[in-house]
């Protein structure tokens, strides 16, 4: 370890260092924002054959209300699963991340926006997550875990596996990161 | 790689036996797999998880308990249906279960569905246990935990090493942990003027009994207990009143208007308030003398002790280096006898730190908090700095999307239930709401300088927070639609011991605070803990 070793903000003016407001930020992969409308999708259609189904199957008889409600089902869902796709569409629009040399920082949100920042020398570990669709897309979601609290984790979904890779590797090799800490 | 060499010298200097992995650099070690015996460790832990999802089904499994008696093939089909499941999630889960050791960290792959993939650098582990279930020791196998200060939950567990190994590896990473801390104290040791008093004590502050009657009156936590008892209420009344009325007194009698005069049951109603306010004040000042008495603080080197209890002695100590935060907080009742409750908070939530709690100091003096206070944070300005308030738009928000809404259904309604004079009595509680609004937004308040965090809030009671800039953990910058034309933000600072949040703030103010803060961080270097 190179105890004394030079910190490069020192060097910049502060004028010179990027603001977070002036981040270039990233969005996140596009085959996400595709993977969350198939989802929607599926489950929606999913919903609107079993009530289909449900309104047309000749074995039980219905009673009135039941039916009645099937029947203002099958246009409701198809609605609720459009809205629903746009809100995500725009939702994952708004999605976008972006590094610094000493941060990582997630923003999104389209009528509550939050940019959360995360200082990499404070990150205590991190995980990558796949779920099964997530692995047959090649997307992963990283999380990156300070004693900030379980409350706190930061996360970034949707990104390509190559990416979340670089980006752990980024954290891991940052040269902070793994130097302070334990002086017990 | 600067981890690499560090590592390097660790192992070189204290060479682990049996263990080629831990030489290697990072990403070049063979992934291996944990011992066999971890599929019944999996298989525990599989079983534990179906049974607590399970544990509602009992009941009607009671229920049909005949009608599977007549019909034994289902259940045991079901029954050997779970185990084969368990078995082979079992087995799965193990298969999946593979570990990489090598220079500076330690790496887990993990998952049957979803993948999970754990990067842990020796150096961020706080805390290693072993732990050994029943079936594991026979053939001497333990399961190590390796905990982080980043979650609850054990974040890696190494379930199924063979003892020998494990303890070998947690020697390892002990030793690691003191060279890194060695070497950071040779890169102190420059600034840091040899400790002249290093061995004795420094007693710092000293709780008199008349202290913490006033504290026990101030800080009146009976409250808390009767919430709790309310469901006893009546039994106890009526115990109550049984036992009076073997002594001679007769409460219902008394407040009998057919026998009493309302002067009388006025007066009678009056004494009987009092009364009950001064035991439940006597009460809450025994607790205080319970749990304060003798209190001291002392400082011995970088350590804070703090010592008190009247039947069993507590003994709390903290490291400087641990302290996150410093509150300093008045209720309206410790406005109104000149007190401040002190506490020294570090790392919250966490079950590996249940021991060491925060360290509070019961109602001193503003003299003796900020005096404490400057002792912790030599250079800190919160009695001289000035805060800046928030925007006027955070009364007005809470007004129109709470308040107004209440404050015209909730009388409407009672108005339409035949119920004119308690609508007429909602304009209390309705004016109390809206003063506390009020007064939230005039007592918050923020300030910084280059080193430290202020915040000021409270309701009519004031609190204020102090912490160290390097301290952050995270930081949030959010803003609603109706915050973006005013250009106002909400800024959340995070620290290992919770979340400050300081609402309507001007855009520029609020990413002044995160930025400098973080660049402070960032620059400074210093260890959270």
């Amino acid at each position: 370890m190179h105890p004394a070793d030079s910190f490069s903000n020192l060097q910049l003016r502060s004028e010179q260092l990027t603001p977070l407001q002036g981040l270039l930020l990233e969005p996140l992969a596009r085959r996400y924002r595709l993977l969350r409308q198939g989802v929607n999708a599926v489950f929606f259609i999913l919903v609107w054959s079993l009530l289909l189904g449900l309104y047309l199957q000749p074995w039980w008889p219905l009673s009135v209300a039941i039916s009645d409600a099937s029947y203002h089902g099958l246009w409701i869902v198809p609605l609720l699963g459009l809205l629903r796709a746009l809100y995500c569409w725009q939702a994952d629009k708004h999605k976008l991340f972006a590094l610094r040399e000493h941060d990582i920082s997630y923003k999104s949100g389209i009528f509550f926006q939050a940019m959360i920042t995360q200082p990499v020398v404070r990150i205590q570990h991190i995980e990558l997550k796949q779920g099964p669709l997530e692995r047959k897309t090649a997307l992963a979601r990283l999380q990156l875990f300070s004693a900030g609290g379980a409350m706190h984790t930061f996360e970034i979904p949707g990104l390509q596996l190559e990416q979340a890779q670089q980006i752990r590797q980024f954290v891991l090799q940052h040269k902070d990161a793994l130097q302070d800490e334990q002086q017990q | 790689m600067n981890n690499n060499s560090e590592a390097k010298v660790a192992t070189q200097s204290d060479h682990v036996p049996g263990i080629p992995d831990l030489e290697q650099d990072d990403g070049q070690g063979q992934w291996q797999r944990v011992s066999p015996i971890a599929i019944l460790y999996f298989a525990v832990a599989v079983l534990r998880f179906f049974i607590g999802q399970l544990v509602y089904l009992i009941p009607p499994f009671i229920l049909l308990f005949n009608r599977i008696k007549d019909n034994p093939g289902l259940a045991i089909g079901l029954l050997s249906g779970v185990l084969l499941l368990v078995v082979v999630s079992a087995i799965l889960k193990f298969y999946y279960f593979q570990y990489r050791l090598s220079a500076g960290t330690v790496e887990i792959r993990s998952g049957v569905i979803s993948k999970k993939y754990l990067n842990l650098p020796f150096n961020r582990i706080q805390n290693i246990k072993l732990e050994q279930p029943i079936f594991y020791r026979p053939a001497d196998y333990v399961c190590l935990q390796l905990d982080t200060a980043g979650s609850v939950q054990q974040e890696a567990r190494l379930v199924a090493l063979s003892r020998p190994f494990a303890e070998a590896l947690k020697k390892h990473i002990l030793a690691f942990h003191q060279q890194a801390a060695t070497m950071a104290e040779h890169a102190a040791r420059d600034d840091v003027i040899p400790a002249t008093t290093a061995e004795t004590e420094q007693l710092l502050n000293q709780r008199s009994l008349r202290d913490l009657i006033i504290h026990g009156i101030s800080n009146n936590r009976i409250w808390l207990f009767l919430g709790l008892a309310a469901p006893f209420y009546n039994q106890l009344a009526d115990k109550i009143l049984d036992g009076l009325l073997q002594v001679g007194i007769d409460i219902p009698a008394m407040f009998d208007p057919t026998q009493q005069s309302w002067m009388i049951i006025g007066l009678y109603a009056l004494s009987l308030t009092m009364f009950i306010m001064l035991l439940l004040t006597l009460f809450s000042v025994f607790g205080s003398v319970l749990s304060f008495y003798g209190y001291t603080l002392h400082k011995k080197q970088d350590n804070y002790i703090r010592r008190s209890g009247l039947l069993t002695r507590h003994e709390v100590s903290m490291r400087l280096s641990r302290l996150q935060q410093v509150a300093l907080k008045r209720d309206w009742l410790d406005m109104v006898l000149g007190r401040v409750n002190l506490s020294f908070e570090q790392i919250n939530g966490q079950q590996q730190f249940a021991t060491e709690q925060k360290i509070m100091v019961p109602s001193v003096t503003p003299a003796e908090a900020s005096a404490l206070l400057s002792n912790a944070y030599p250079d800190n300005q919160l009695r001289n700095i000035e805060f800046n308030a928030i925007s006027r738009r955070f009364i007005w928000r809470n007004i129109v999307l709470f308040w107004i809404p209440a404050a015209i259904i909730g009388p409407v309604m009672l108005w339409l239930q035949q119920q004119p004079q308690l609508a007429a009595l909602s304009v209390i509680p309705l004016t109390f709401w809206a003063l506390l609004i009020v007064m939230r937004w005039y007592r918050y308040g923020y300030a910084q300088d280059d080193i430290y965090y202020y915040l000021r809030r409270g309701y009519f009671g004031v609190d204020y927070y102090c912490f160290a800039k390097y301290k952050l953990q995270q930081v949030q910058y959010k803003q609603s639609w109706l915050m973006r034309r005013p250009g106002l933000c909400t800024v959340k600072l995070l620290t290992a011991c919770g979340a400050l949040e300081i609402p309507f703030v001007k855009e520029a103010d609020g990413r002044a605070l995160l930025e400098q803060g973080l660049w402070q961080m960032q620059r400074s270097k210093k260890a959270w803990m």
